[in-house]
């Protein structure tokens, strides 16, 4: 058998086409019959053909090339085929050199691959479907091995975790792990992916994850199995954050609506309810589930369809609707109700409707009532109060004013109320309280008026009354009063201060009948309460502030207003007139003579005492000089107040007093009281030092009320001392008072003093101080302080 | 090869004509393959150094006996001569390392210029007819650029091609402009014609934007009057280029960069001479891309694949002699091709043998090899080795992909051709 015949024989047993080819020629010399069918050709037929002819590929045909050019080279590669009958393949093809007849030959074996590589194809386009199946997925997909690394994700995990680039494009199955890690901030899973999966029996978990920035991502991981057998494990991630918020504001949302204190329903365009809270279904009577009434059921029959249709174009129009409407339950209890109607336009989610807010305005309108008494009403004594007695009074004044009628405006004040309520508590003080307002309210006739400023204080309006009317009710109230009251079964006495104002002669408005009422219930407590006393101009000054009055004062300086007055002193060894003490007199223009008493503390406080001072100085020296120029022997005294005194140029001043108007210092002399001279002693002896060279005499005013120590007295360059008032006045009936005044007297003897007794007002006073040798005697007895002629008419006569 | 095939001699004994087989990693020593013929004093020399007293060879497949064994000392004196020697495996592994490095460089470099002109080319698209005569200007701009960047750049640019992703819009219109300019400049085009040719394959789908976007892609249409909308888009290109007062040989490609010679193209179903020069060259490479770049990636094919595939099938619709410089061109397996070799390990094509296209440089996958010194082999130069078959990247084994892969890759998506979308929003 020759080679030929050999190749011929292994070619038909080949389960493979195959075929022979002529280097030379590159013609096929044999083939087996699987060649035939593949190439489409019978052999006959394909022996008069090339190669090339059915592999027509720049591979094929650049091979072929080759082996004609010499090489001897295997080739064996996939290719494309084109049959001689017009169809195509793709074949596997080996090329490879056999010795066959001395020639060089090459064997060519194929193998049909065109249906594997349909099913590669399809196989490939089954993956492909699911590659963009897994990268379309909304979730993040994560797939591990059972040994924990990343088979793979999909773009939406990478950006739900947000993973760097870098981690993205090279392989780092650790690092990937850790940044997933360090990301999630709390996992209520006991699975996440960088755990190990030991715990086979964890089949498939689902929970949440947090991440640091607050997302959170439902996770939901479930072994991938293969024919049973766990091959990985495959995690699931969506982010729910908002979700979670949406649930969240939901949940709440149906909370508030549950739990809210008005009552909320949710209507259909038709009225008929959709949905209501309980508030809603306890404030008209029925319950949820039970049926689904009708607004109109709850509404009042007559009006109430045009209502509703009024109502359903006024919501789609504006939307919203509020109104009040009388309602009804459904156990017919009729009640006042604010509606409110808000319209929700149909959405995808849910068709039209109509949220309705119903108030019951029944507890609301009471509340007012309750408002309005509260506002009116003292809270205590249930009588009006400062609010409503000024809108009484207005009224009042009002109606005066236009009818020309009078009435009475009362300021009662309980005396000393104080020291009951700190004694005994304020509930004590509060029940003392009501029972003097009933007590008060029992005197009023019907058409009068009391109400509580506040405290102990209370104001009764009399109704077209004048000073007759009103003094009757004072009286009433302050024999009412006699009657004690029972509180606790502790009786108390108590008393009431009453000052009256009338309408029109004590004011023309609310301010100043109150004020002026008010001042004088202030003289009834000042001369021993439980009065009544009409208002008197004068009064007001004491209600005058502080800052008016000296503004007063300086103005008053200016304008000359002040007086002085002067009150003589007698000599009671002469029997005559030696002395006059110079007093301030404060004619006001409007409010009368203002008392010293009121104005000399506020001018030592304010400082005006000094200029006030040096114009009493200097007034009294040009009077002095003048009575001694028509030669009366009369020493004049002025009175220097402690600011005066420490003024550095007092001294100074009191010479160019007496040099202006060429006065005898003898002429002159000064009041001091204890407490300017024990101020700064070294000082003030230095000055009654140089004012007693001046030849001006020194005297010690009001002695016995400050220290009255004699050790000074005896150190300091005095001439005269005067006891004060209080220690005349109980003379010589007090045995203490006249003993002091006696020691007084002697030891002012001893020490070469001049006495002067202040006050004398009686006979038996006069007597008791002659008997006791007193220098000099001043008071009402002989005369009070007088202006300059009634002075001058006395000095004759005398 | 069987262990009674092998026998041990000593390193002495070496001599041309032996087939030895290196017990060391590979790694460890300076050649492609750890068997092999020796077949020059080169590697002769480099096997004497590699530091071993002992080394196996095999009868069977060696052209002749080793050398007789050598004196005990002469021995000792080689191994004493070594240290001073330059170490020839550090220097080829230095030397691979560097030409990777610099295949690296340039596409990345390649890259860039691809991806500034896909900017250029959106512009172009965007205004062309509000603006017809700024956006000729532009894009007349962009094909001189083009032109001009992929000189000599070449094996590259098809490697790149091969290797990018068909998603984004600009990258068909410029695969096709950059393969139209190398062919052009294969075929002995002038630099003016280049340009034209460039131009005519920037905009040759100028007129799909007045087309449905269901439409644009052929290989998704079934029904008849879709395939008629769809063949519309010539005829809106060729008004647009008109407004654009684009030359007479760039409008008519647009006209004809479906027309086949064989007169079964559209829309005219020219024939032949009828067909210009240059509409045949972006005939050619517009059809390349499309059966590369399918809009469905199933569907589409490999380089060499598609090669075949016009070239045994297809032959009738081009200019053979133009089809026949692009194959040329592009070699048989194109730069960029992923490949299985005759020992079933996957390789990825950097480089066309230009003497012999069957045989390109390729890159070996090898789990026992770092990526970053991966096996680079002239399969010219290995006679055990060759190509097998193509396949698309998508379907090799994750692994292997990632490593012959070592450009920008988002190696942990499923879908594996997908551009990151995180980066675009960078």
């Amino acid at each position: 058998m020759n080679d030929a015949q050999q190749w011929n024989e292994w070619l038909h047993a080949a389960l493979d086409a195959m075929m022979i080819v002529d280097v030379d020629t590159l013609l096929i010399v044999d083939a087996n019959a699987d060649a035939e069918t593949l190439l489409g050709m019978t052999c006959a037929r394909l022996q008069q053909q090339r190669i090339t002819q059915f592999f027509p590929t720049p591979e094929d045909e650049l091979f072929w090339q080759e082996v004609q050019g010499g090489s001897d080279e295997t080739l064996q590669s996939e290719t494309l085929l084109n049959g001689g009958d017009g169809s195509h393949a793709c074949v596997l093809r080996k090329a490879r050199p056999i010795h066959l007849a001395e020639q060089r030959h090459y064997l060519v074996a194929l193998q049909d691959r065109s249906e594997r590589k349909q099913i590669e194809q399809r196989l490939e386009a089954i993956i492909d479907e699911l590659r963009a199946t897994l990268e379309s997925s909304v979730d993040g997909i994560l797939v591990l091995d059972n040994e924990g690394g990343i088979r793979g994700f999909n773009q939406r995990f990478a950006e739900l975790f947000k993973i760097p680039n870098a981690l993205l494009i090279r392989r780092n199955d650790q690092a990937v792990l850790s940044w997933l890690q360090q990301l999630i901030s709390h996992g209520s899973s006991q699975l996440l992916p960088w755990m190990p999966i030991d715990d086979q029996q964890i089949i498939a978990t689902h929970d949440q994850v947090e991440l640091h920035d607050g997302r959170v991502f439902e996770q939901i991981s479930t072994p991938q199995f293969a024919r049973g057998k766990s091959i990985g494990r495959y995690f699931s991630y969506r982010d729910i954050t908002e979700k979670l918020a949406n649930d969240h504001a939901l949940a709440l949302a149906s909370q508030v609506f549950t739990a809210a204190p008005q009552a909320i329903c949710v209507l259909t365009p038709a009225f008929d309810f959709d949905t209501s809270n309980p508030h809603c279904q306890r404030l008209l009577g029925f319950r949820e589930g039970q049926d689904k009434p009708n607004l109109a059921a709850f509404m009042e029959t007559d009006a109430t369809q045009s209502l509703l249709r009024e109502w359903r174009d006024c919501l789609q129009q504006q939307n919203s609707w509020q109104g009040e409407v009388a309602l009804q339950d459904r156990n017919s209890r009729r009640f006042p109700a604010s509606l409110s109607l808000v319209r929700m336009p149909e959405t995808a989610h849910h068709a039209e409707r109509y949220v309705c807010f119903i108030q019951d305005l029944t507890p609301s309108k009471e509340a007012q009532r309750r408002i309005e008494e509260l506002a009116y009403r003292d809270v205590l004594t249930g009588l009006p109060n400062r609010a409503s007695l000024h809108e009484r009074l207005s009224f009042m004044i009002e109606q005066a004013k236009r009818q020309h009628t009078p009435f009475a405006l009362l300021f009662l004040d309980v005396d000393r109320f104080k020291i009951v309520n700190d004694a005994l508590g304020h509930a004590t003080g509060d029940l003392l309280l009501r029972a003097v307002s009933k007590r008060l309210q029992g005197c009023l006739r019907q058409v009068d008026m009391i109400a509580r400023l506040g405290g102990d204080e209370f104001i009764v309006l009399l109704h077209e009354t004048h000073e007759r009317g009103a003094e009757t009710f004072a009286r009433r109230v302050l024999d009412a009063m006699q009657e004690s009251f029972v509180i606790n079964d502790m009786p108390f006495s108590l008393s009431i201060s009453i000052g009256i104002a009338l309408y029109p002669e004590d004011g023309g408005d609310n301010e100043e009948l109150i004020r002026n009422a008010d001042s004088a219930m202030y003289a009834v407590k000042e001369r021993g309460r439980s009065d009544y006393r009409f208002y008197q101009p004068q009064m007001n000054v004491g209600l005058l502030s502080r800052m008016k009055l000296d503004q007063a004062m300086r103005a008053a300086l200016e304008q000359q207003q002040f007086e002085l007055h002067y009150q003589p002193q007698l000599c009671l060894q002469t029997q005559t007139i030696t002395a006059v003490e110079a007093l301030l007199r404060w004619p006001h223009p409007e409010h009368g003579f203002i008392s010293p008493a009121q104005f000399i503390p506020i001018a030592e406080e304010t400082g005006t005492i000094i200029n006030l001072g040096r114009w009493v100085l200097r007034r009294a020296c040009q009077q002095a000089s003048c009575w001694h120029r028509g030669g009366k022997t009369l020493t004049v005294s002025v009175n220097v107040s402690a600011l005066q005194f420490q003024q550095t140029g007092f001294v100074d001043s009191v010479h160019q007093a007496l040099l202006e108007f060429a006065l005898p210092p003898s002429m002159l002399e000064l009041e001091l009281t204890e407490s300017v001279l024990i101020n700064d002693v070294e000082d003030t002896q230095e000055k009654l030092s140089a004012l007693k060279r001046l030849g001006v005499t020194i005297s010690i005013d009001d002695f016995g009320t400050g220290y009255s120590s004699f050790g000074y007295l005896k150190r300091l360059p005095v001439s005269k001392l005067k006891i004060d008032r209080s220690f005349i006045a109980q003379v010589p009936d007090n045995e203490n008072d006249a003993a002091i005044v006696t020691a007084m007297i002697s030891m002012a003897k001893i020490l070469g003093l001049q006495v002067v007794a202040e006050g004398v007002e009686t006979s038996e006073q006069q007597h008791f101080l002659q008997l006791l040798r007193c220098d000099f005697l001043q008071g009402f007895l002989f005369s009070p302080a007088q202006k300059v002629e009634v002075i001058d008419a006395l000095l004759v006569r005398s | 090869m069987t262990a009674k095939d092998v026998k041990l001699i000593d390193v002495q004994q070496l001599r041309i004509g032996l087939y030895v087989y290196l017990d060391l990693g590979w790694t460890e020593h300076p050649f492609p393959l750890n068997r092999f013929k020796i077949s020059n004093d080169t590697q002769l020399a480099q096997l004497r150094q590699l530091g071993l007293r002992k080394i196996k060879y095999l009868p069977s497949r060696s052209d002749v006996e080793p050398l007789p064994p050598p004196d005990q000392s002469s021995t000792v004196v080689a191994i004493n001569n070594e240290p001073k020697a330059v170490d020839p495996e550090t220097l080829a592994k230095k030397m691979r390392q560097e030409l990777l490095e610099a295949q690296q460089a340039s596409l990345e470099q390649c890259e860039q210029h691809f991806s500034r002109a896909a900017h250029s080319w959106k512009r172009v698209m965007l205004n062309a007819r509000m603006e017809p005569v700024e956006s000729a200007q532009t894009a007349t701009t962009l094909a001189n650029s083009l032109v001009r960047d992929i000189a000599g750049t070449h094996e590259v640019s098809i490697r790149l091609l091969s290797e990018k992703s068909g998603e984004e819009s600009a990258v068909h219109p410029l695969n096709v402009t950059i393969l139209s300019a190398l062919l052009g400049n294969a075929l002995g085009l002038s630099s003016d014609t280049l340009t034209q040719v460039a131009l005519g394959a920037l905009l040759h789908d100028l007129g799909k934007t007045e087309v449905t976007p269901r439409c644009r892609q052929r290989d998704q249409l079934s029904s008849a009057l879709d395939i008629k909308h769809y063949q519309t888009h010539v005829d809106h290109g060729v008004q647009i280029a008109e407004r654009m007062n684009l030359a007479p040989d760039v409008v008519a490609i647009i006209a004809q960069h479906h027309e086949w010679l064989n007169g079964q193209g559209f829309p005219g179903q020219l024939r032949g001479e009828a067909i210009t020069e240059l509409s045949r060259v972006v005939a050619i490479t517009n059809h390349y891309d499309n059966l590369c770049n399918a809009s469905n990636p199933s569907q589409a094919v490999t380089p060499h694949d598609a090669l075949a595939l016009m070239y045994a099938r297809q032959r009738d619709q081009f200019d053979l002699r133009m089809l026949t410089a692009f194959i040329k061109m592009m070699g048989v397996y194109p730069p960029g091709s992923v490949v299985q070799l005759s020992d079933d390990r996957y390789a990825l094509v950097t480089s066309v043998n230009a003497n012999r296209p069957i045989k390109p440089q390729v890159l070996i996958h090898d789990e026992g090899v770092p990526v970053s010194s991966a096996i680079l082999i002239n399969l010219d130069e290995v006679d055990e080795l060759s190509i097998t078959r193509s396949l698309k990247p998508t379907q090799l084994p994750r692994a292997v992909y990632d490593y012959l892969s070592p450009r920008m890759r988002m190696c942990y998506y499923f879908e594996r051709l997908r551009e990151p979308r995180v980066a675009a929003n960078e």
